[in-house]
């Protein structure tokens, strides 16, 4: 899908390799509001699937400090909900 | 003292005889020589590497890969000749848990079992500062720091040689191949073992008590292979080869980092909360930038030249239905995850097939229980999503983590346990709190092959720990 581009374009680049990349692994860190950017596309177009405790891995009646309703997963990012309300 | 068993084939009765040159036997032989003991120690390799030697841990595989043949090596040292060193201690929480199989964990306190750790980790040559970490906790409460110690690492072969050498009441000798474990069932003693040179001349050897101390895989192959024990009807054989476990090292995903939040090394580890809570295995998780493309095997430089090709012209995605490989700069994400013992899952077999030495080879079956698949995917969500609530960043699940009809993908860490587990009594395992098979009174065995639970740590220092314990029973010349 052509979407995913967007998401793959703003991912810390794998080439051209940096001189900084082959040696000492420094690639530079994407910041929240880029990310943020970029998934609120993604969201308008693909939608965000909020993860219920229903989702594999997090065990019927678990009991987490952390309530699944706080986090979104988007195209296998985990991102935390509070960037997609309004 | 060192002899060559393919040229040198006097063999005195012994004491003690400890079959295995690795860490597991080399430690218990010196322990045993040092206090008077006459004792042999056999390997089946010679002082460096061989490929008539390694051959003989070829075995065959079904389900995942456990790279069994290349991951360990036969020659004095064993796998300790290319081990990266890492070592952790177990929880207590270990020796006090049940594995959700309904089988029961280890028959050992915490306590009986730690006193040994001073020892082991001088012999590991471990730093005095102890266990560290090198991270801050993750917040939240689910992922605690690592704290882990870095030996050198100790490669036993070359370290222990002269004291070896020089040891007169520590015969070690080398190319000499364990091929039978002879029982008898009206004395229920071991009465001799058959060894073999790499032309399968054979001899018999004697001694008052035996140890076995091969590593897991090969443990379980040669008592699989005795006819006379195999026909003996011992309650616990039926658990031999069964429960064998690994760490799993899951492709769990990849991450960005959060704005000034140094990403590199960082090491987590399951909390204890976390773990009861959830009911899953414990574990490390790790943070971490390639620095470069790693390859192994004899091809490791042709594979590293074209990975690092693929990276620079940016076509390394491409590639990942040949080789999956990350390129330099990417974060990823690196797991060494408990397993559970499964009666019914992961195992070592004969295979039908034979190797040079006229024993059935083994038939490996590694495969990921219930259990371990929640363990997996449970713990890959809830590191996700700690990870970003911490402000450390985002991570990026592998799809496998989130759809359960994509298979898990895992390699494995070469820690090879469980297969002649430790147990209360022959109903759930092999050999008792001592070391001793059940029914067999004079035959013991030493190393992660009686793990009764994996824990979530390197297994090195853990083996070494019980391999003193059992030097420490055989001293004391309790009847078998």
């Amino acid at each position: 899908m052509w979407w995913k581009n967007i998401l793959v374009a703003g991912m810390p680049s794998n080439s051209p390799r940096s001189a900084d990349n082959v040696a000492g692994a420094t690639a530079p860190p994407m910041t929240r509001r880029r990310l943020l950017g970029i998934t609120l596309s993604i969201l308008a177009l693909a939608g965000a699937r909020r993860l219920t405790s229903a989702e594999p891995g997090t065990g019927q009646g678990s009991t987490s400090t952390m309530t699944d309703a706080d986090f979104v997963l988007v195209d296998g990012w985990v991102l935390p909900a509070k960037y997609f309300r309004t | 003292m060192l002899f060559d068993y393919q040229t040198a084939k006097k063999l005195p009765d012994y004491e003690v005889c400890v079959v295995g040159g690795g860490p597991t036997g080399i430690t218990l032989a010196l322990q045993l020589a040092a206090k008077g003991m006459r004792v042999a120690l056999l390997e089946g390799g010679g002082l460096a590497y061989s490929d008539a030697s390694q051959a003989l841990y070829a075995v065959e595989s079904h389900g995942m890969d456990m790279l069994a043949a290349s991951t360990r090596l036969r020659y004095l040292g064993g796998t300790s000749n290319h081990w990266a060193g890492r070592c952790r201690p177990f929880e207590p929480a270990d020796f006090s848990s049940r594995p959700p199989s309904g089988i029961p964990g280890w028959p050992i306190t915490y306590e009986a079992f730690n006193r040994y750790l001073p020892a082991a980790m001088k012999i590991l040559d471990l730093p005095e500062k102890g266990f560290a970490s090198g991270n801050p906790d993750m917040p939240g409460g689910s992922f605690a720091a690592d704290r882990f110690a870095l030996s050198p690492p100790t490669r036993f072969g070359e370290k222990y040689l002269e004291a070896i050498k020089s040891s007169p009441n520590l015969h070690l000798y080398v190319n000499c191949n364990l091929v039978d474990v002879v029982f008898s069932p009206s004395s229920g003693t071991i009465t001799n073992l058959i060894v073999a040179d790499y032309n399968r001349q054979s001899a018999s050897l004697k001694a008052g008590r035996y140890v076995l101390a091969m590593g897991a895989l090969e443990n379980a192959r040669i008592l699989l292979n005795s006819a006379s024990l195999h026909s003996a009807g011992l309650q616990g054989f039926k658990w031999v080869g069964r429960c064998l476990m690994e760490h799993l090292n899951v492709e769990l995903g990849t991450f960005i980092a959060g704005e000034g939040i140094q990403a590199n090394d960082l090491q987590y580890f399951t909390s204890e909360a976390l773990v009861s809570r959830e009911g899953v295995g414990r574990g490390n998780i790790s943070f971490g930038l390639v620095k470069e493309v790693t390859s192994y095997g004899r091809t490791a430089a042709i594979k590293s030249f074209m990975k690092t090709l693929a990276c620079d012209l940016g076509v390394a995605d491409k590639l990942q239905f040949v080789s999956n490989f990350h390129c330099p700069g990417a974060g990823t994400i690196g797991t060494l995850l408990e397993q559970f013992p499964s009666p019914s899952g992961s195992r070592v077999e004969l295979a039908a097939a034979t190797d040079a030495l006229g024993l059935r080879k083994a038939r490996v079956s590694w495969t990921l229980s219930a259990e371990d698949k929640k363990t997996i995917r449970l713990l890959s969500l809830a590191v996700a999503k700690n990870f970003a609530a911490a402000g450390l960043g985002f991570v990026k699940l592998h799809p496998s983590m989130t759809n359960e009809a994509l298979d898990i993908l895992v390699s494995p860490h070469a820690h090879h346990m469980g297969t002649t587990r430790m147990a209360q009594d022959a109903s759930f395992g092999v050999v008792d709190e001592n070391c001793r098979m059940f029914g067999v009174r004079n035959l013991y065995i030493a190393g992660s092959s009686v793990f009764a639970t994996g824990g979530g740590g390197n297994p090195t220092m853990p083996l070494i720990q019980l391999a003193l314990r059992l030097a420490d029973h055989l001293l004391q010349g309790k009847p078998s």
